[in-house]
């Protein structure tokens, strides 16, 4: 079943840092540290975030309702009672779905193009010019 | 009990984090202060464990440089927002520039430094006193305002009372050291006062 985005919801802002804080949560709640320390795993040394922005994205996604905070903690027995845990909401699910769906229309366009093979972007260069 | 090094650099850096967290705005601060630094520790801890004393500093410095850069960014949307009040932006921006042009006006007609200077620290910190929440705008501009008619005196020719040439505006940017100081103890000063009338009340 194909996901409906309201205006509302296109009006949110999918910077890569979303994005990226979008699919680690999909794996599950996580603080603020995993959370930080998975996005640097998947953009894989190619661009790293602070603190700051990761907070900075965090509060945008809260006020955007992508995610929410939990009440409990997962695990109180062992983590640090100062951590807060975040989860995707139903929207933020729908929010991801959608632009992964987007970036793989995306990547089969480009891959029928033959973008991704080095050489033909070489090919492509020389022809314009 | 005795602090291993590693715990030291992290607690020193730590404290260096913390202290340049109040370059964000205090809503934002209130709410993530706490959970900031502890991420950033944590980080700390692992780049130290990873790479020793160099990891820890490369993590320092990033992390820091984030910080500031969404601290202007967060800045900016403040500025730009409509819960800003613009008015009372204005008009603390204003009163500066007429103190700044006032104090750089009474430097070209007198002789020493020690007037023109008075009336620097005087305004700067009057106004830090006044409006604390913007007090780097009134030093920043007031320190400005020496410059810049300094400049206008040395392009136009105006008979000054020394020697004009064109090193003087350059030497005038100094200003900005006295008048910022000055504005910080303004605003630091309404704070303490704000802290002793709640105590008293």
């Amino acid at each position: 079943m194909k996901n409906k985005i309201t205006n509302e919801e296109k009006s949110i802002t999918l910077t890569p840092t979303v994005f990226h804080i979008l699919v680690v949560l999909s794996g599950g709640e996580r603080h603020g540290y995993a959370i930080l320390r998975e996005v640097k795993e998947i953009a894989d040394g190619k661009s790293s975030i602070g603190p700051t922005t990761l907070y900075r994205s965090i509060r945008t996604m809260l006020d955007g309702r992508l995610i929410e905070e939990l009440d409990e903690r997962p695990d109180p027995a062992s983590n640090d009672e100062r951590r807060r845990y975040y989860r995707l909401t139903d929207l933020g699910i729908k929010v991801l779905t959608n632009e992964v769906e987007r970036l793989e229309s995306l990547v089969k366009i480009a891959r029928q193009k033959n973008v991704l093979i080095g050489n033909r972007r070489v090919a492509v260069w020389e022809k314009q010019a | 009990m005795k602090q291993s090094p590693s715990d030291v650099w992290l607690n020193l850096s730590a404290w260096v984090y913390k202290s340049l967290i109040f370059t964000l705005p205090k809503e934002f601060r209130r709410h993530y202060t706490a959970e900031m630094t502890l991420v950033f520790r944590d980080c700390c801890r692992e780049a130290y464990r990873r790479t020793g004393f160099y990891g820890l500093m490369g993590e320092l410095s990033s992390s820091v440089s984030d910080l500031i850069v969404n601290a202007v960014k967060e800045r900016i949307l403040i500025l730009i927002s409509d819960k800003f009040d613009r008015s009372f932006f204005l008009a603390t921006a204003v009163s500066a520039v007429a103190a700044g042009i006032f104090c750089a006006f009474t430097d070209l007609r007198s002789n020493g430094t020690e007037t023109p200077l008075l009336l620097v620290l005087t305004f700067s910190f009057a106004l830090g006193f006044v409006h604390p929440r913007v007090f780097w705008l009134s030093g920043s501009l007031i320190g400005l305002m020496m410059p810049a008619i300094h400049f206008i005196a040395f392009v136009r020719g105006w008979r000054v009372e020394y020697p004009n040439d064109s090193s003087t505006p350059l030497w005038a940017f100094l200003t900005l050291l006295p008048a910022l100081a000055s504005s910080i103890i303004g605003a630091g000063f309404r704070l303490i006062v704000k802290i002793i009338w709640g105590r008293l009340n």
